[in-house]
C-alpha cells in the first residue's frame, strides 16, 4: 500500500494519517471513499478546493478499488471550506447581476428544471451532468440559505437526505446542509459582499469554469436561494 | 445531392450559423453546408443555389440546414450539425474567466457609470431593448437592423426629449474618443468630429484622413433614414451640436447620402451657426459653391481632402482642385485598359462605398441595375441574377436577415463575385474590401480564391479598394499585396477604383 503525501490540505481534512479506498479517477482529482463513506480528494489545482480536499503536486497513478494511506503531517492548511451563517450580507448594488443567474435555467439543457422550482428537492439527480445539474441546482439553493444564516426547510432536508443521487453529488449537498462549501463558491460569496466589481465578475467566471453545465446550474440555484431570502 | 432538414423553433445566432457552417464544409465529401434562420430571403438564396425549398413548411423562427453532399452522408452530416449546434467544436469547453452580464441591469451594476448601450439584436427585439436603455438613461448605438421606421421615430424622440441620442438603426460604425465601437479601423485621433448617416461611408473618410495624417475624436453614426423627412434629422441635429460644443473638435463633418430638402436646410443652418467649420459629404449631390464657414463635396475622398485642407489652413478649392486633376488621369488609365466583355458589375459589402461607386459610375455608364439603384425603374427583378451594367449591395437586409453580414463573413460576396466573373458578358468587377476590427480576418485571400478558380477563358478586369490602415488586425499592405499578386488592380480609395472601373467599361456597353 502506497504512502501519499499532500502538501496542503482544507481545514476539515483529519490531523492523522487516514486509509481510504479509491473511488474514482479522474485528470486533475482523485475521489476516495473514507470513513462513514463520506468523499475525500486529492486535487492538484488550488480554485479546486473542496471540503476534505488536499493539494498534491501530480496525482499517482491508481486504479478504482486500490487501497492508500494519505498522510497528513508534511501539509499546512491552505483552505476553510466552512461558512459563517449570516456573517455578512449581499451588497445590494450586485442585486441585479445575481438575479439574473437564474437565466441559466432558460438554457435548453437545463430548463428541465424549471418544473420543479416550487419543490426543489424533486431537482434531486435530475439533467445532464456527470454531477446531474438539479444536484448543482440544489448545492447552490442550500449554499444561498446556508450563507445567509436562513435554515433550509426541513422537508427539503429529509428529502435530500435520502439516496436520489449519485454518491459525489449526494456528497456534495450534504456538505451545503452541514454550511461547507467549495472554493469558488466561498469566493463568489466574499465577493458579493464587497464593493468591487471586477473581482465579484472574476468569482462568477470561475463559478461558470466550472464543469459542462455544473457551474450554471449551482449559479441558477445560489441566485434562487437568495431571491427566496430577499 | 442537395438536401435540407427545418429545425422548427430554434434560433441560433448568425456567428454559430457561419461556423457550424464552416465546420461541415471542412468534412470529406461535403461540397457545400448551409444553415440560415427560414426567412423568405433566405429561401430565395437557397432555391437559387439550387435546394429544394419550394412547400417547406418552414417560417422565420426555424432553422434550416442545407447539405450538398452524397445521399448516404446526409443523415449523419445532420447528427454532425446539431451537436456541433449545441456544443461548438470552436469553443474549447473552458467559459471566459470573466463573467458577461447577460442583462442591462447586470451590466449597469458592475459599470454603472456607463452611458451608452450598443444593441446587437435581431431587428424584432432591437427597439424594446434600445428603449430600456433609453429609460436607464443610457445612448444608443443600435447596430441591429430590419427595425421600423416607426419604432426607429419613437425612440430618436424619446432620445430627444430627454437629453439622450440614438445611432442607428443599422448604425455599423462609432468613434467615440478615437474608440471604435462596431466595424472601425485603427486611425489616429484628432480634431475631427463626423456626423454620419452611413457606416462605411465614416470609415473611408476615416481613413482618408488617416492616410493623409488627420485624426477623428469622435464619429458619430445616424443610421441613413435619420436624414429623410419621417425622421426629420433627429439624431444628425443632436450630434452636431454635441461636435459643436466639443472645445477640442475644430471641423465639424456631415457624411451621408442625400438628405430631404428639409432636413438638409436643417442640417445647413445648423451647421453655419455652430461656430466651427464645417464640411458637408452628400454624396451624388451636384457640386454647390463653398461658403466661408461650410465647404460642399459630394465624394468621401474629396470630404477627406476638403478637411485636411481647412485642418492645414490651406485653400481647399485648390485641394480639390489637385484631386480632381488625380482622378482625371486615372480615367484616362481606365479609358486604355482593356479586358473582354461589355459590362460593369460592382460586387460591395459596404453600402456607402456601392452608393458612392455607383454615383460615380453614373457619370459614365447610361444606364446601372442593382438592388437597391440609385435610378428609379433600375432595381433588379432578382438580386442575385444581375444584368448590363449592376452594383450589388451585399450587406442590404435582403442578405442579412439571420446571416452575418458581408463585411464579417464575406464568402456568400466570394461565391457571387466567382459566378459573375464566369459570365462572358461581364468586362469589369469592381468590389470592395473593407478592413479593421469586426471585419473578417483575411478578406483578400477570400475573393483571390474565387478569382483563381475561373473557368472562363480569359476573365474580367478585376478592380478593388481595400478600405482599411496600416494598423488594421488584417494589415493593409498585405491585403492588397494578395489581391495584386492575382492580377486584381487596386486603387487608394473608393472613388479611384469606380472612375477606374467605370472608365474601363465605357464604350464597351454597344459592342
Amino acid at each position: 500500500m502506497i504512502t501519499l503525501y499532500p502538501f496542503e490540505r482544507s481545514s476539515d481534512w483529519p490531523k492523522t494519517m487516514i486509509v481510504m479506498k479509491v473511488h474514482s479517477v479522474y485528470s486533475k482529482a482523485i475521489n476516495f471513499e473514507g470513513e462513514n463513506n463520506r468523499r475525500y480528494s486529492l486535487i492538484t489545482g488550488e480554485p479546486d478546493y473542496l471540503p476534505r480536499a488536499a493539494l498534491i503536486e501530480a496525482l499517482p497513478f491508481l486504479k478504482a478499488g486500490e487501497t492508500v494511506k494519505i498522510s497528513p503531517e508534511l501539509s499546512s492548511v491552505g483552505f476553510d471550506p466552512s461558512i459563517d451563517p449570516g456573517s455578512e450580507s449581499v451588497n445590494p448594488l450586485w442585486q441585479p447581476l445575481w438575479r439574473e443567474w437564474k437565466r441559466f435555467l432558460l438554457d435548453d439543457r437545463l430548463d428541465c428544471l424549471l418544473d420543479h422550482l416550487e419543490n426543489p428537492e424533486e431537482m434531486l439527480g435530475l439533467g445532464p451532468g456527470t454531477t446531474p445539474a438539479g444536484d448543482d441546482f440544489i448545492t447552490g439553493l442550500v449554499t444561498a440559505f446556508r450563507w445567509s444564516g436562513v435554515e433550509v426547510n426541513e422537508r427539503l432536508v429529509k428529502a435530500l437526505e435520502k439516496n436520489g443521487t449519485t454518491w459525489f453529488s449526494a456528497q456534495m449537498i450534504r456538505d451545503a446542509l452541514n454550511g461547507y462549501i467549495w472554493k469558488r463558491g466561498k469566493k463568489l460569496c466574499q465577493a458579493l459582499t464587497g464593493s468591487s466589481a471586477s473581482e465579484l465578475l472574476s468569482a462568477a467566471g470561475r463559478i461558470l469554469q466550472w464543469g459542462h453545465l455544473s457551474g450554471r446550474a449551482w449559479l441558477a440555484g445560489f441566485s434562487t436561494g437568495l431571491e427566496g431570502i430577499s | 445531392m442537395k438536401r435540407l432538414e427545418v429545425v422548427k423553433g430554434e434560433y441560433y445566432d448568425s456567428v454559430t450559423l457561419m461556423l457550424v457552417a464552416k465546420e461541415l464544409k471542412k468534412i470529406e465529401g461535403v461540397a457545400e453546408a448551409t444553415l440560415n434562420m427560414a426567412t423568405e430571403a433566405n429561401l430565395h438564396i437557397m432555391k437559387t443555389a439550387g435546394f429544394e425549398v419550394d412547400g417547406v413548411n418552414a417560417s422565420p423562427d426555424d432553422l434550416i440546414i442545407g447539405i450538398d453532399c452524397p445521399g448516404e452522408l446526409f443523415d449523419g452530416l445532420m447528427e454532425t450539425a446539431r451537436s456541433y449546434l449545441s456544443s461548438p467544436p470552436w469553443k474549447g469547453g473552458e467559459e471566459p474567466s470573466e463573467y458577461t452580464p447577460r442583462t442591462l441591469e447586470g451590466a449597469l451594476s458592475v459599470l454603472p457609470e456607463a452611458d451608452i448601450a450598443l444593441i446587437s439584436l435581431p431587428g424584432r427585439y432591437a427597439a424594446a431593448e434600445a428603449m430600456k436603455a433609453l429609460e436607464r438613461g443610457l445612448n444608443v448605438m443600435l447596430y441591429s437592423d430590419n427595425v421600423s421606421l416607426e419604432e426607429e421615430i419613437e425612440l430618436k424622440r424619446y432620445a430627444s426629449r430627454n437629453g439622450l441620442i440614438v445611432m442607428g438603426p443599422d448604425c455599423g460604425t462609432v468613434v467615440i474618443n478615437g474608440e471604435g465601437l462596431g466595424f472601425s479601423n485603427a486611425c489616429p485621433v484628432g480634431p475631427v468630429g463626423i456626423v454620419s448617416a452611413s457606416g462605411t461611408g465614416l470609415q473611408e473618410v476615416m481613413v482618408q484622413l488617416a492616410r493623409r495624417g488627420a485624426g477623428v475624436k469622435h464619429g458619430l453614426g445616424t443610421g441613413g433614414r435619420d436624414v429623410k423627412s419621417a425622421v426629420g434629422g433627429i439624431s444628425s441635429l443632436i450630434a452636431i451640436e454635441a461636435l459643436a460644443n466639443d472645445p477640442e473638435i475644430s471641423v465639424v463633418v456631415v457624411i451621408g447620402k442625400p438628405p430631404s430638402t428639409e432636413v438638409r436646410e436643417k442640417l445647413v443652418q445648423t451647421l453655419r451657426s455652430c461656430g466651427k467649420q464645417s464640411v458637408t459629404c452628400f454624396m451624388g449631390e451636384s457640386p454647390r459653391k463653398d461658403e466661408p464657414q461650410l465647404k460642399y463635396t459630394t465624394g468621401l475622398e474629396e470630404c477627406a481632402t476638403v478637411v485636411v485642407a481647412l485642418l492645414d489652413g490651406k485653400d481647399a478649392g485648390k485641394a480639390r482642385e489637385d484631386l480632381m486633376n488625380e482622378y482625371l488621369k486615372i480615367e484616362a488609365l481606365g479609358r486604355k485598359s482593356e479586358t473582354s466583355g461589355r459590362f460593369l458589375r460592382g460586387l460591395f459589402t459596404g453600402g456607402t462605398l456601392c452608393y458612392e461607386a455607383e454615383s460615380i459610375a453614373r457619370r459614365y455608364l447610361e444606364s446601372i441595375y442593382g438592388n437597391n439603384p440609385l435610378k428609379i425603374g433600375m432595381k433588379l427583378p432578382d438580386s442575385l441574377k444581375p444584368i448590363q451594367n449592376s452594383f450589388i449591395d451585399y450587406g442590404e437586409d435582403e442578405f442579412t436577415q439571420g446571416k452575418l453580414h458581408p463585411m464579417i463573413d464575406p464568402s456568400f460576396r466570394t461565391g457571387q463575385l466567382k459566378m459573375q466573373s464566369e459570365d462572358p458578358s461581364v468586362a469589369v468587377v469592381l468590389f470592395d474590401v473593407v478592413l479593421g476590427y469586426g471585419s473578417a480576418p483575411d478578406p483578400s485571400s477570400e475573393v483571390v480564391g474565387a478569382i483563381k478558380g475561373l473557368e472562363r477563358k480569359r476573365g474580367p478586369l478585376y478592380v478593388a479598394y481595400v478600405c482599411g490602415t496600416s494598423g488594421d488586425p488584417q494589415c493593409l499592405e498585405r491585403q492588397i499585396a494578395i489581391l495584386k499578386e492575382a492580377g486584381v488592380r487596386v486603387f487608394e480609395s473608393n472613388a479611384r477604383a469606380s472612375i477606374f472601373a467605370a472608365a474601363a467599361t465605357v464604350g464597351r456597353e454597344r459592342r
